[in-house]
């Protein structure tokens, strides 16, 4: 119940993504398969990837992804979101940071622009972070929830979409 | 094959630039032979010097063209330029020009290949993107929780300055063991100490590691800056791009990330900053590279500074008032709705932003503390939540961080420690000690770089000759502090802290015929006093040699204070032991030092030891 409160709270809070333009091509969340093949990577790299031979770590990484789309702007947005999806949120409660900035960047906002989209990206975090059932939501879940925010912020305040 | 070759060389030696009169065969030849045993041209190729015995350390054999390429410069010179000429495949990322890109630099810069048809090279293309501006070292500072990452972790930035977005999506180079999933840690020590891993290049974005490092493991990250021409960055990163991928052999101390982050840069002429020591520590490579010059100017020419998020909380939490304080360890010890907290609905929205945004720190703090170590794992405890929520009601804006900022790395001292002492012994001896530390630091010399209070050091040995007698006074291979001093005081930053050493030393200050192996741990807690006091109480246990009747065992309770004061650095130490299977039953052990810096590479210590006997030193110590 609170999860499908969460997830209803997610969409609704995407309220500026009422344009029929996408900001990107595809939501790698749902589009993609993230969390089964996207974000997986057996390429020995990946063992070395953190410190010289640390260990653990094994993060979720920006790896490519079937179908090929998934592999360009979009994927690279998600997973970024993915793996930073902490500190994205508390720039965005204070409403600035490099993060922040980098993301919407990624979606098509010029720093002109981003003053206008940080807002809009705010009031729909301050949605989903009120929910009764964002404690227990998945980290896909939040961070495709944020990709969706991000995604309709882009189209309702920048100019250079899916840039 | 080798009549191919030939033909294909002299196909290409008319355009050599080096030979302006008409050119014979035999110049040719000589001009050639010439470039194989160029010095950059054999750093392109990974040789470790130009002796005739030389030999490549990639051990990849898909680096090499030709079949001799590791060890015969020349014929790899041969076959690289054949390569270089053949004409574009079905799929011209496989090309020479594509894979081999460094080398296709650098030879079109010796020598005209103009006359070669260019082969476009999408993948290295989308790699650059739109072009490298400049090039940074970042260091990732030590992390004791880690034996891999004690010394400090090296890898490259590449800057791209024009993509109208801030530095997280730069991609970096990093060098590391490759690590089978779940190896001991005790294995990998051996293992990488003994050249047993394969290693290699990878690259990544850097938010990665900025999230790795500044998040999960809780480590400042320094950036430094390179003022490098525009056409040696293009050199560099082409390099770069053709070792992505390429295996070596790694050795923990010598050939590790700072050493090959080192090498990549030699390609440069004039530039090398791989010291001369048997060690290659992070540290000092960074002091290398901020001492460097490049064209009459210094090599480096911004530093920039990352506190990590343990960091953050501390130099947000320094900057509070008591008021301000006081509602933090409230609201942690008895979470409640804001609103409703009487105290923190006074303050002004600044006050609230401060007090908010430290709580944030605090909970990502704690969480990372007892994480996984998973990187992007994410809190999701009520109180986070409700701090998270109390945060987006607010304003917008950012609250300060203290502008204070550590020395950097390169301003640290150098790391091995070599000193010489007068001493004497509460039986009337006296005599002289030598001891030497080949790295790193100990709890009164920790300081640009290393771990505050902590203690790292492999190898250290300290000898002492006292009535023409000269004996081995102990022999760590292994001696670690790791001691959190617990600035907030708040839950979960505890002051959790521990430390292990194993090695061989004498029983007691005063004994004879009584060196023994001995491996002690110990856990305690540490508690700031003040931001220059610590106090630390421990519980240890050792394993030892029963030599003198000792016992194999014992168990011990150990009180520490280290201070320190401008120049002045001091430790007090009081160990019980009980010896549980041997007559010695209980023992007091006493350590006091004092340490005085006399510049950045030397020092005084006056020292007292008590343990069935004193003994009192007064040393001199340098660094180098």
């Amino acid at each position: 119940m609170e999860l499908k409160n969460f997830a209803k709270a997610a969409a609704v809070a995407v309220v500026m993504a009422a344009s029929s333009a996408p900001a990107f091509a595809v939501n790698p969340y749902k589009d993609c398969g993230i969390g089964a093949a996207i974000f997986t990577e057996t390429h020995w790299a990946a063992a070395i990837s953190n410190v010289i031979w640390d260990l653990g770590s094994t993060a979720i990484t920006s790896a490519t992804a079937s179908p090929e789309t998934c592999s360009g702007v979009e994927a690279e947005t998600a997973a970024f979101i993915n793996d930073t999806y902490e500190t994205l949120v508390e720039e965005t409660a204070r409403g600035e940071g490099s993060h922040l900035s980098t993301v919407l960047s990624m979606a098509g906002c010029s720093a002109s622009e981003q003053a206008h989209a940080v807002s809009l990206v705010r009031s729909g975090m301050a949605d989903v972070i009120a929910t009764e059932g964002y404690s227990t939501a998945s980290q896909i879940d939040k961070s495709s929830a944020f990709y969706t925010i991000v995604e309709g912020s882009a189209i309702a305040s920048c100019s250079g979409i899916g840039a | 094959m080798k009549s191919i070759i030939t033909a294909l060389v002299w196909f290409i030696v008319p355009f050599v630039c080096v030979s302006h009169a008409a050119s014979s065969d035999h110049e040719q030849t000589r001009a050639l032979e010439r470039l194989a045993v160029h010095s950059v041209w054999l750093k392109l190729l990974a040789y470790e010097s130009s002796e005739d015995n030389a030999e490549s350390t990639v051990i990849s054999p898909e680096f090499f063209l030709s079949e001799n390429g590791k060890t015969d410069p020349l014929e790899e010179l041969h076959a690289t330029l054949t390569a270089l000429a053949e004409p574009a495949g079905e799929n011209p990322n496989e090309h020479a020009q594509c894979l081999f890109r460094g080398r296709y630099i650098w030879l079109g810069r010796q020598i005209d290949l103009s006359h070669l048809d260019i082969v476009e090279c999408p993948n290295f293309d989308g790699w650059v993107g739109e072009g490298i501006d400049s090039i940074s070292f970042i260091l990732a500072t030590g992390y004791l929780g880690n034996p891999a990452s004690f010394y400090g972790h090296t890898l490259i930035k590449l800057n791209s300055g024009s993509g109208g977005h801030s530095n997280l999506l730069d991609q970096t180079i990093n060098y590391g063991a490759i690590i089978p999933d779940g190896e001991n840690p005790l294995v990998y020590i051996v293992r990488g100490i003994s050249g047993l891993y394969e290693a290699g290049f990878t690259n990544k974005q850097y938010y990665y590691h900025n999230h790795n490092y500044g998040e999960t493991q809780l480590r400042d990250q320094w950036e430094y800056e390179l003022d490098l021409s525009r056409s040696d960055v293009e050199l560099v990163v082409a390099h770069a791009w053709e070792l992505l991928g390429k295996k070596y052999d790694y050795y923990f101390f010598t050939y590790n990330c700072a050493y090959r982050m080192a090498e990549l840069f030699e390609i440069i002429e004039g530039i090398s900053f791989i010291p001369n020591r048997t060690m290659m520590i992070p540290q000092t490579f960074f002091q290398s590279v901020a001492k460097a010059q490049y064209r009459g100017r210094p090599l480096v020419k911004r530093i920039r500074y990352y506190p990590s998020r343990q960091q953050r909380l501390y130099q947000r939490y320094e900057l509070l008032d008591k008021n301000q304080r006081d509602i933090i360890h409230d609201w942690v010890k008895t979470p409640e709705e804001f609103a409703a907290h009487q105290e923190y609905q006074q303050l002004e929205v600044p006050q609230k932003q401060a007090v908010v945004d430290t709580l944030l720190d605090y909970y990502q703090y704690h969480h990372s503390e007892e994480d996984d170590g998973q990187v992007a794992s994410i809190p999701n405890s009520s109180e986070y939540v409700s701090v998270l929520r109390e945060r987006f009601r607010l304003p917008l804006g950012q609250s300060d961080l203290s502008s204070q900022r550590p020395d950097a790395p390169h301003q640290g001292r150098n790391p091995a420690l070599f000193q010489t002492a007068a001493i004497s012994t509460s039986g009337g001896d006296y005599g002289l000690g030598i001891s030497y530390r080949p790295a790193y630091y100990d709890a009164l010399d920790a300081r640009a770089g290393h771990v505050k209070n902590g203690k790292l050091a492999m190898g250290s040995m300290a000898f002492t000759l006292i009535n023409s007698s000269l004996k081995l006074d102990f022999l760590d291979a292994i001696a670690i502090d790791s001691t959190n001093g617990a600035i907030t005081g708040l839950p979960g930053d505890s002051g959790f802290s521990w430390r292990l050493r194993g090695g061989v030393l004498r029983q007691t200050v005063a004994c004879d015929q009584c060196l023994i192996p001995r491996i002690s741990g110990s856990m305690g807690l540490a508690h700031s006093l003040s931001e220059s006091v610590v106090t630390v109480g421990y519980v240890d246990a050792a394993v030892q040699d029963n030599r003198n009747d000792s016992g194999y065992l014992y168990g011990a309770g150990t009180l520490q204070l280290i201070a320190r004061y401008q120049k002045l650095d001091g430790l007090w130490s009081s160990q019980l032991r009980h010896h549980i299977d041997s007559s010695w039953g209980e023992e007091w052990v006493h350590k006091a030092e004092l340490r005085y810096e006399l510049s950045i590479n030397s020092e005084v210590r006056l020292k007292i030891d008590s343990n069935r006997g004193k003994r009192y030193s007064l040393s001199y110590g340098v660094y180098w």
